[in-house]
């Protein structure tokens, strides 16, 4: 169980990313993560990752993430992560060195299944194998939890739903994954949880089975969560002849 | 054998980094501090044997002569071995930046079991190259001394002939 509890993160120049969020995400959960731009989603997995300093606390089955067990968290971002001069294999290998529970099996099947050369470095791949690398590396990495942040970003319609059948299909009982996108009604029906983040806090929660029986979709949660002013367009669009006559 | 000391070396590197032309320029420089240093060295070497002979054409010594002081001759002989060692002193922050370049690969590294990973892929290497450069620069400067010795006309050695041998380590 991953927990997070209180945290919050403050940047030097005062912008308070992360106002106290406590959140917990169980093995074999899909969490969706959600907010508006600068909401706090990646602050929010890079300090479970360790990578920003935070006050609060941040446990995984109890225990401070440390080196110990940084190993069970892996982590997909659009920024990427991988080496650009380093060929496939080449990560294969490093990984291998680095994640004793690296699977190689799955490494092999995603990189055939898109088709992605090994022995060529990831700097001349395109921008959607880019993406795609680093996905396949994320979910390779043997990790029980598996944080994204927006992967898809770049890639097609046709690759997106590709990728989220292919997840579906090889994803363990025990891997827990943290997907935060922007694409909510390509993923409703892939994740089991929607965790909504405003202005560094959380500002809803739900499971989508709960959605369901409530009888509402996702956009319609976010949309209420968000106050979604519908009729904002079509007042601005008003404003905007009125200007004109 | 020669593929596992390929990669037992690039993991003295940045993963992705160019290992291999990084070693063989460095190798080449020392070549050329090397070559230089020893061909400026028996310039010198010879010029300051001149005063021994009384007269150069006979090449007849002068008694009582002596030549001068090993330090005198080699004078800054090792400045190329301190510019190679100064650029690879400064590989270490290069070897930093690479992790941004292109991608956030520092990421990756800040978050693998082995922390010191990172710190190891951007020092060793270069520690290695440094450790090599010295030991280049000792080697040459054993064979100046060894062929200060060996070519100086007996007899005209001076009373002390490594007085201020310090001194070669300045490099301006």
């Amino acid at each position: 169980m991953l927990v997070l509890s209180d945290v919050k993160k403050t940047y030097r120049q005062g912008t308070q990313a992360l106002a106290g969020v406590s959140l917990s995400l169980g093995p074999g959960e899909i969490v969706g993560l959600f907010g508006e731009n600068g909401a706090g989603k990646t602050t929010l997995m890079k300090c479970i990752l360790g990578l920003l300093r935070y006050e609060g606390e941040i446990t995984l089955d109890g225990q401070p993430i440390t080196p110990k067990n940084i190993a069970r968290l892996s982590f997909a971002t659009c920024e990427h992560s991988y080496f650009p001069a380093l060929t496939a294999a080449g990560h294969r290998d490093f990984f291998r060195e680095h994640f004793p529970t690296f699977r190689d099996k799955r490494f092999t099947a995603l990189m055939d299944f898109f088709q992605l050369p090994l022995n060529k470095t990831i700097r001349s791949f395109s921008t959607g194998q880019k993406n795609q690398f680093e996905v396949i590396l994320a979910l390779s990495q043997g990790a029980d939890y598996i944080l994204m942040d927006e992967p898809f970003a770049g890639n097609d319609i046709f690759n997106r739903e590709d990728f989220y059948k292919v997840l579906l299909g090889i994803l363990e009982p025990n891997e827990t994954i943290l997907l935060s996108t922007h694409l909510l009604e390509e993923v409703q029906h892939f994740i089991g949880r929607a965790v909504l983040l405003h202005q560094g806090t959380v500002a809803g929660d739900m499971t989508t089975s709960q959605l369901e029986d409530e009888g509402r979709s996702l956009i319609d949660y976010v949309k209420e969560t968000y106050h979604y002013q519908s009729d904002r367009v079509s007042r601005t669009l008003d404003q905007l002849t009125d200007q004109k006559e | 054998m020669r593929s596992k000391l390929a990669r037992r070396l690039s993991r003295l590197f940045p993963a992705g980094w160019p290992w291999k032309t990084t070693v063989e320029v460095t190798l080449c420089a020392l070549l050329v501090a090397c070559c230089s240093t020893v061909l400026l060295f028996l310039i010198h070497f010879e010029q300051a044997k001149i005063p021994l002979y009384a007269s150069l054409a006979d090449r007849i010594l002068e008694q009582g002569t002596h030549i001068v002081p090993f330090v005198h001759i080699f004078g800054r002989g090792l400045l190329g071995f301190w510019i190679v060692a100064l650029c690879v002193v400064l590989l270490p922050l290069f070897h930093y930046l690479w992790h941004w370049q292109g991608s956030k690969s520092i990421y990756l590294m800040r978050r693998l079991p082995r922390r010191s990973e990172l710190w190891r892929r951007c020092l060793a290497g270069p520690a290695v190259l440094l450790a090599i450069t010295v030991a280049a620069a000792a080697l040459i400067v054993l064979l100046c001394m060894l062929l200060y010795q060996t070519l100086t006309p007996a007899g005209h050695l001076p009373e002390d002939p490594w007085a201020g041998i310090g001194g070669i380590l300045c490099w301006f």
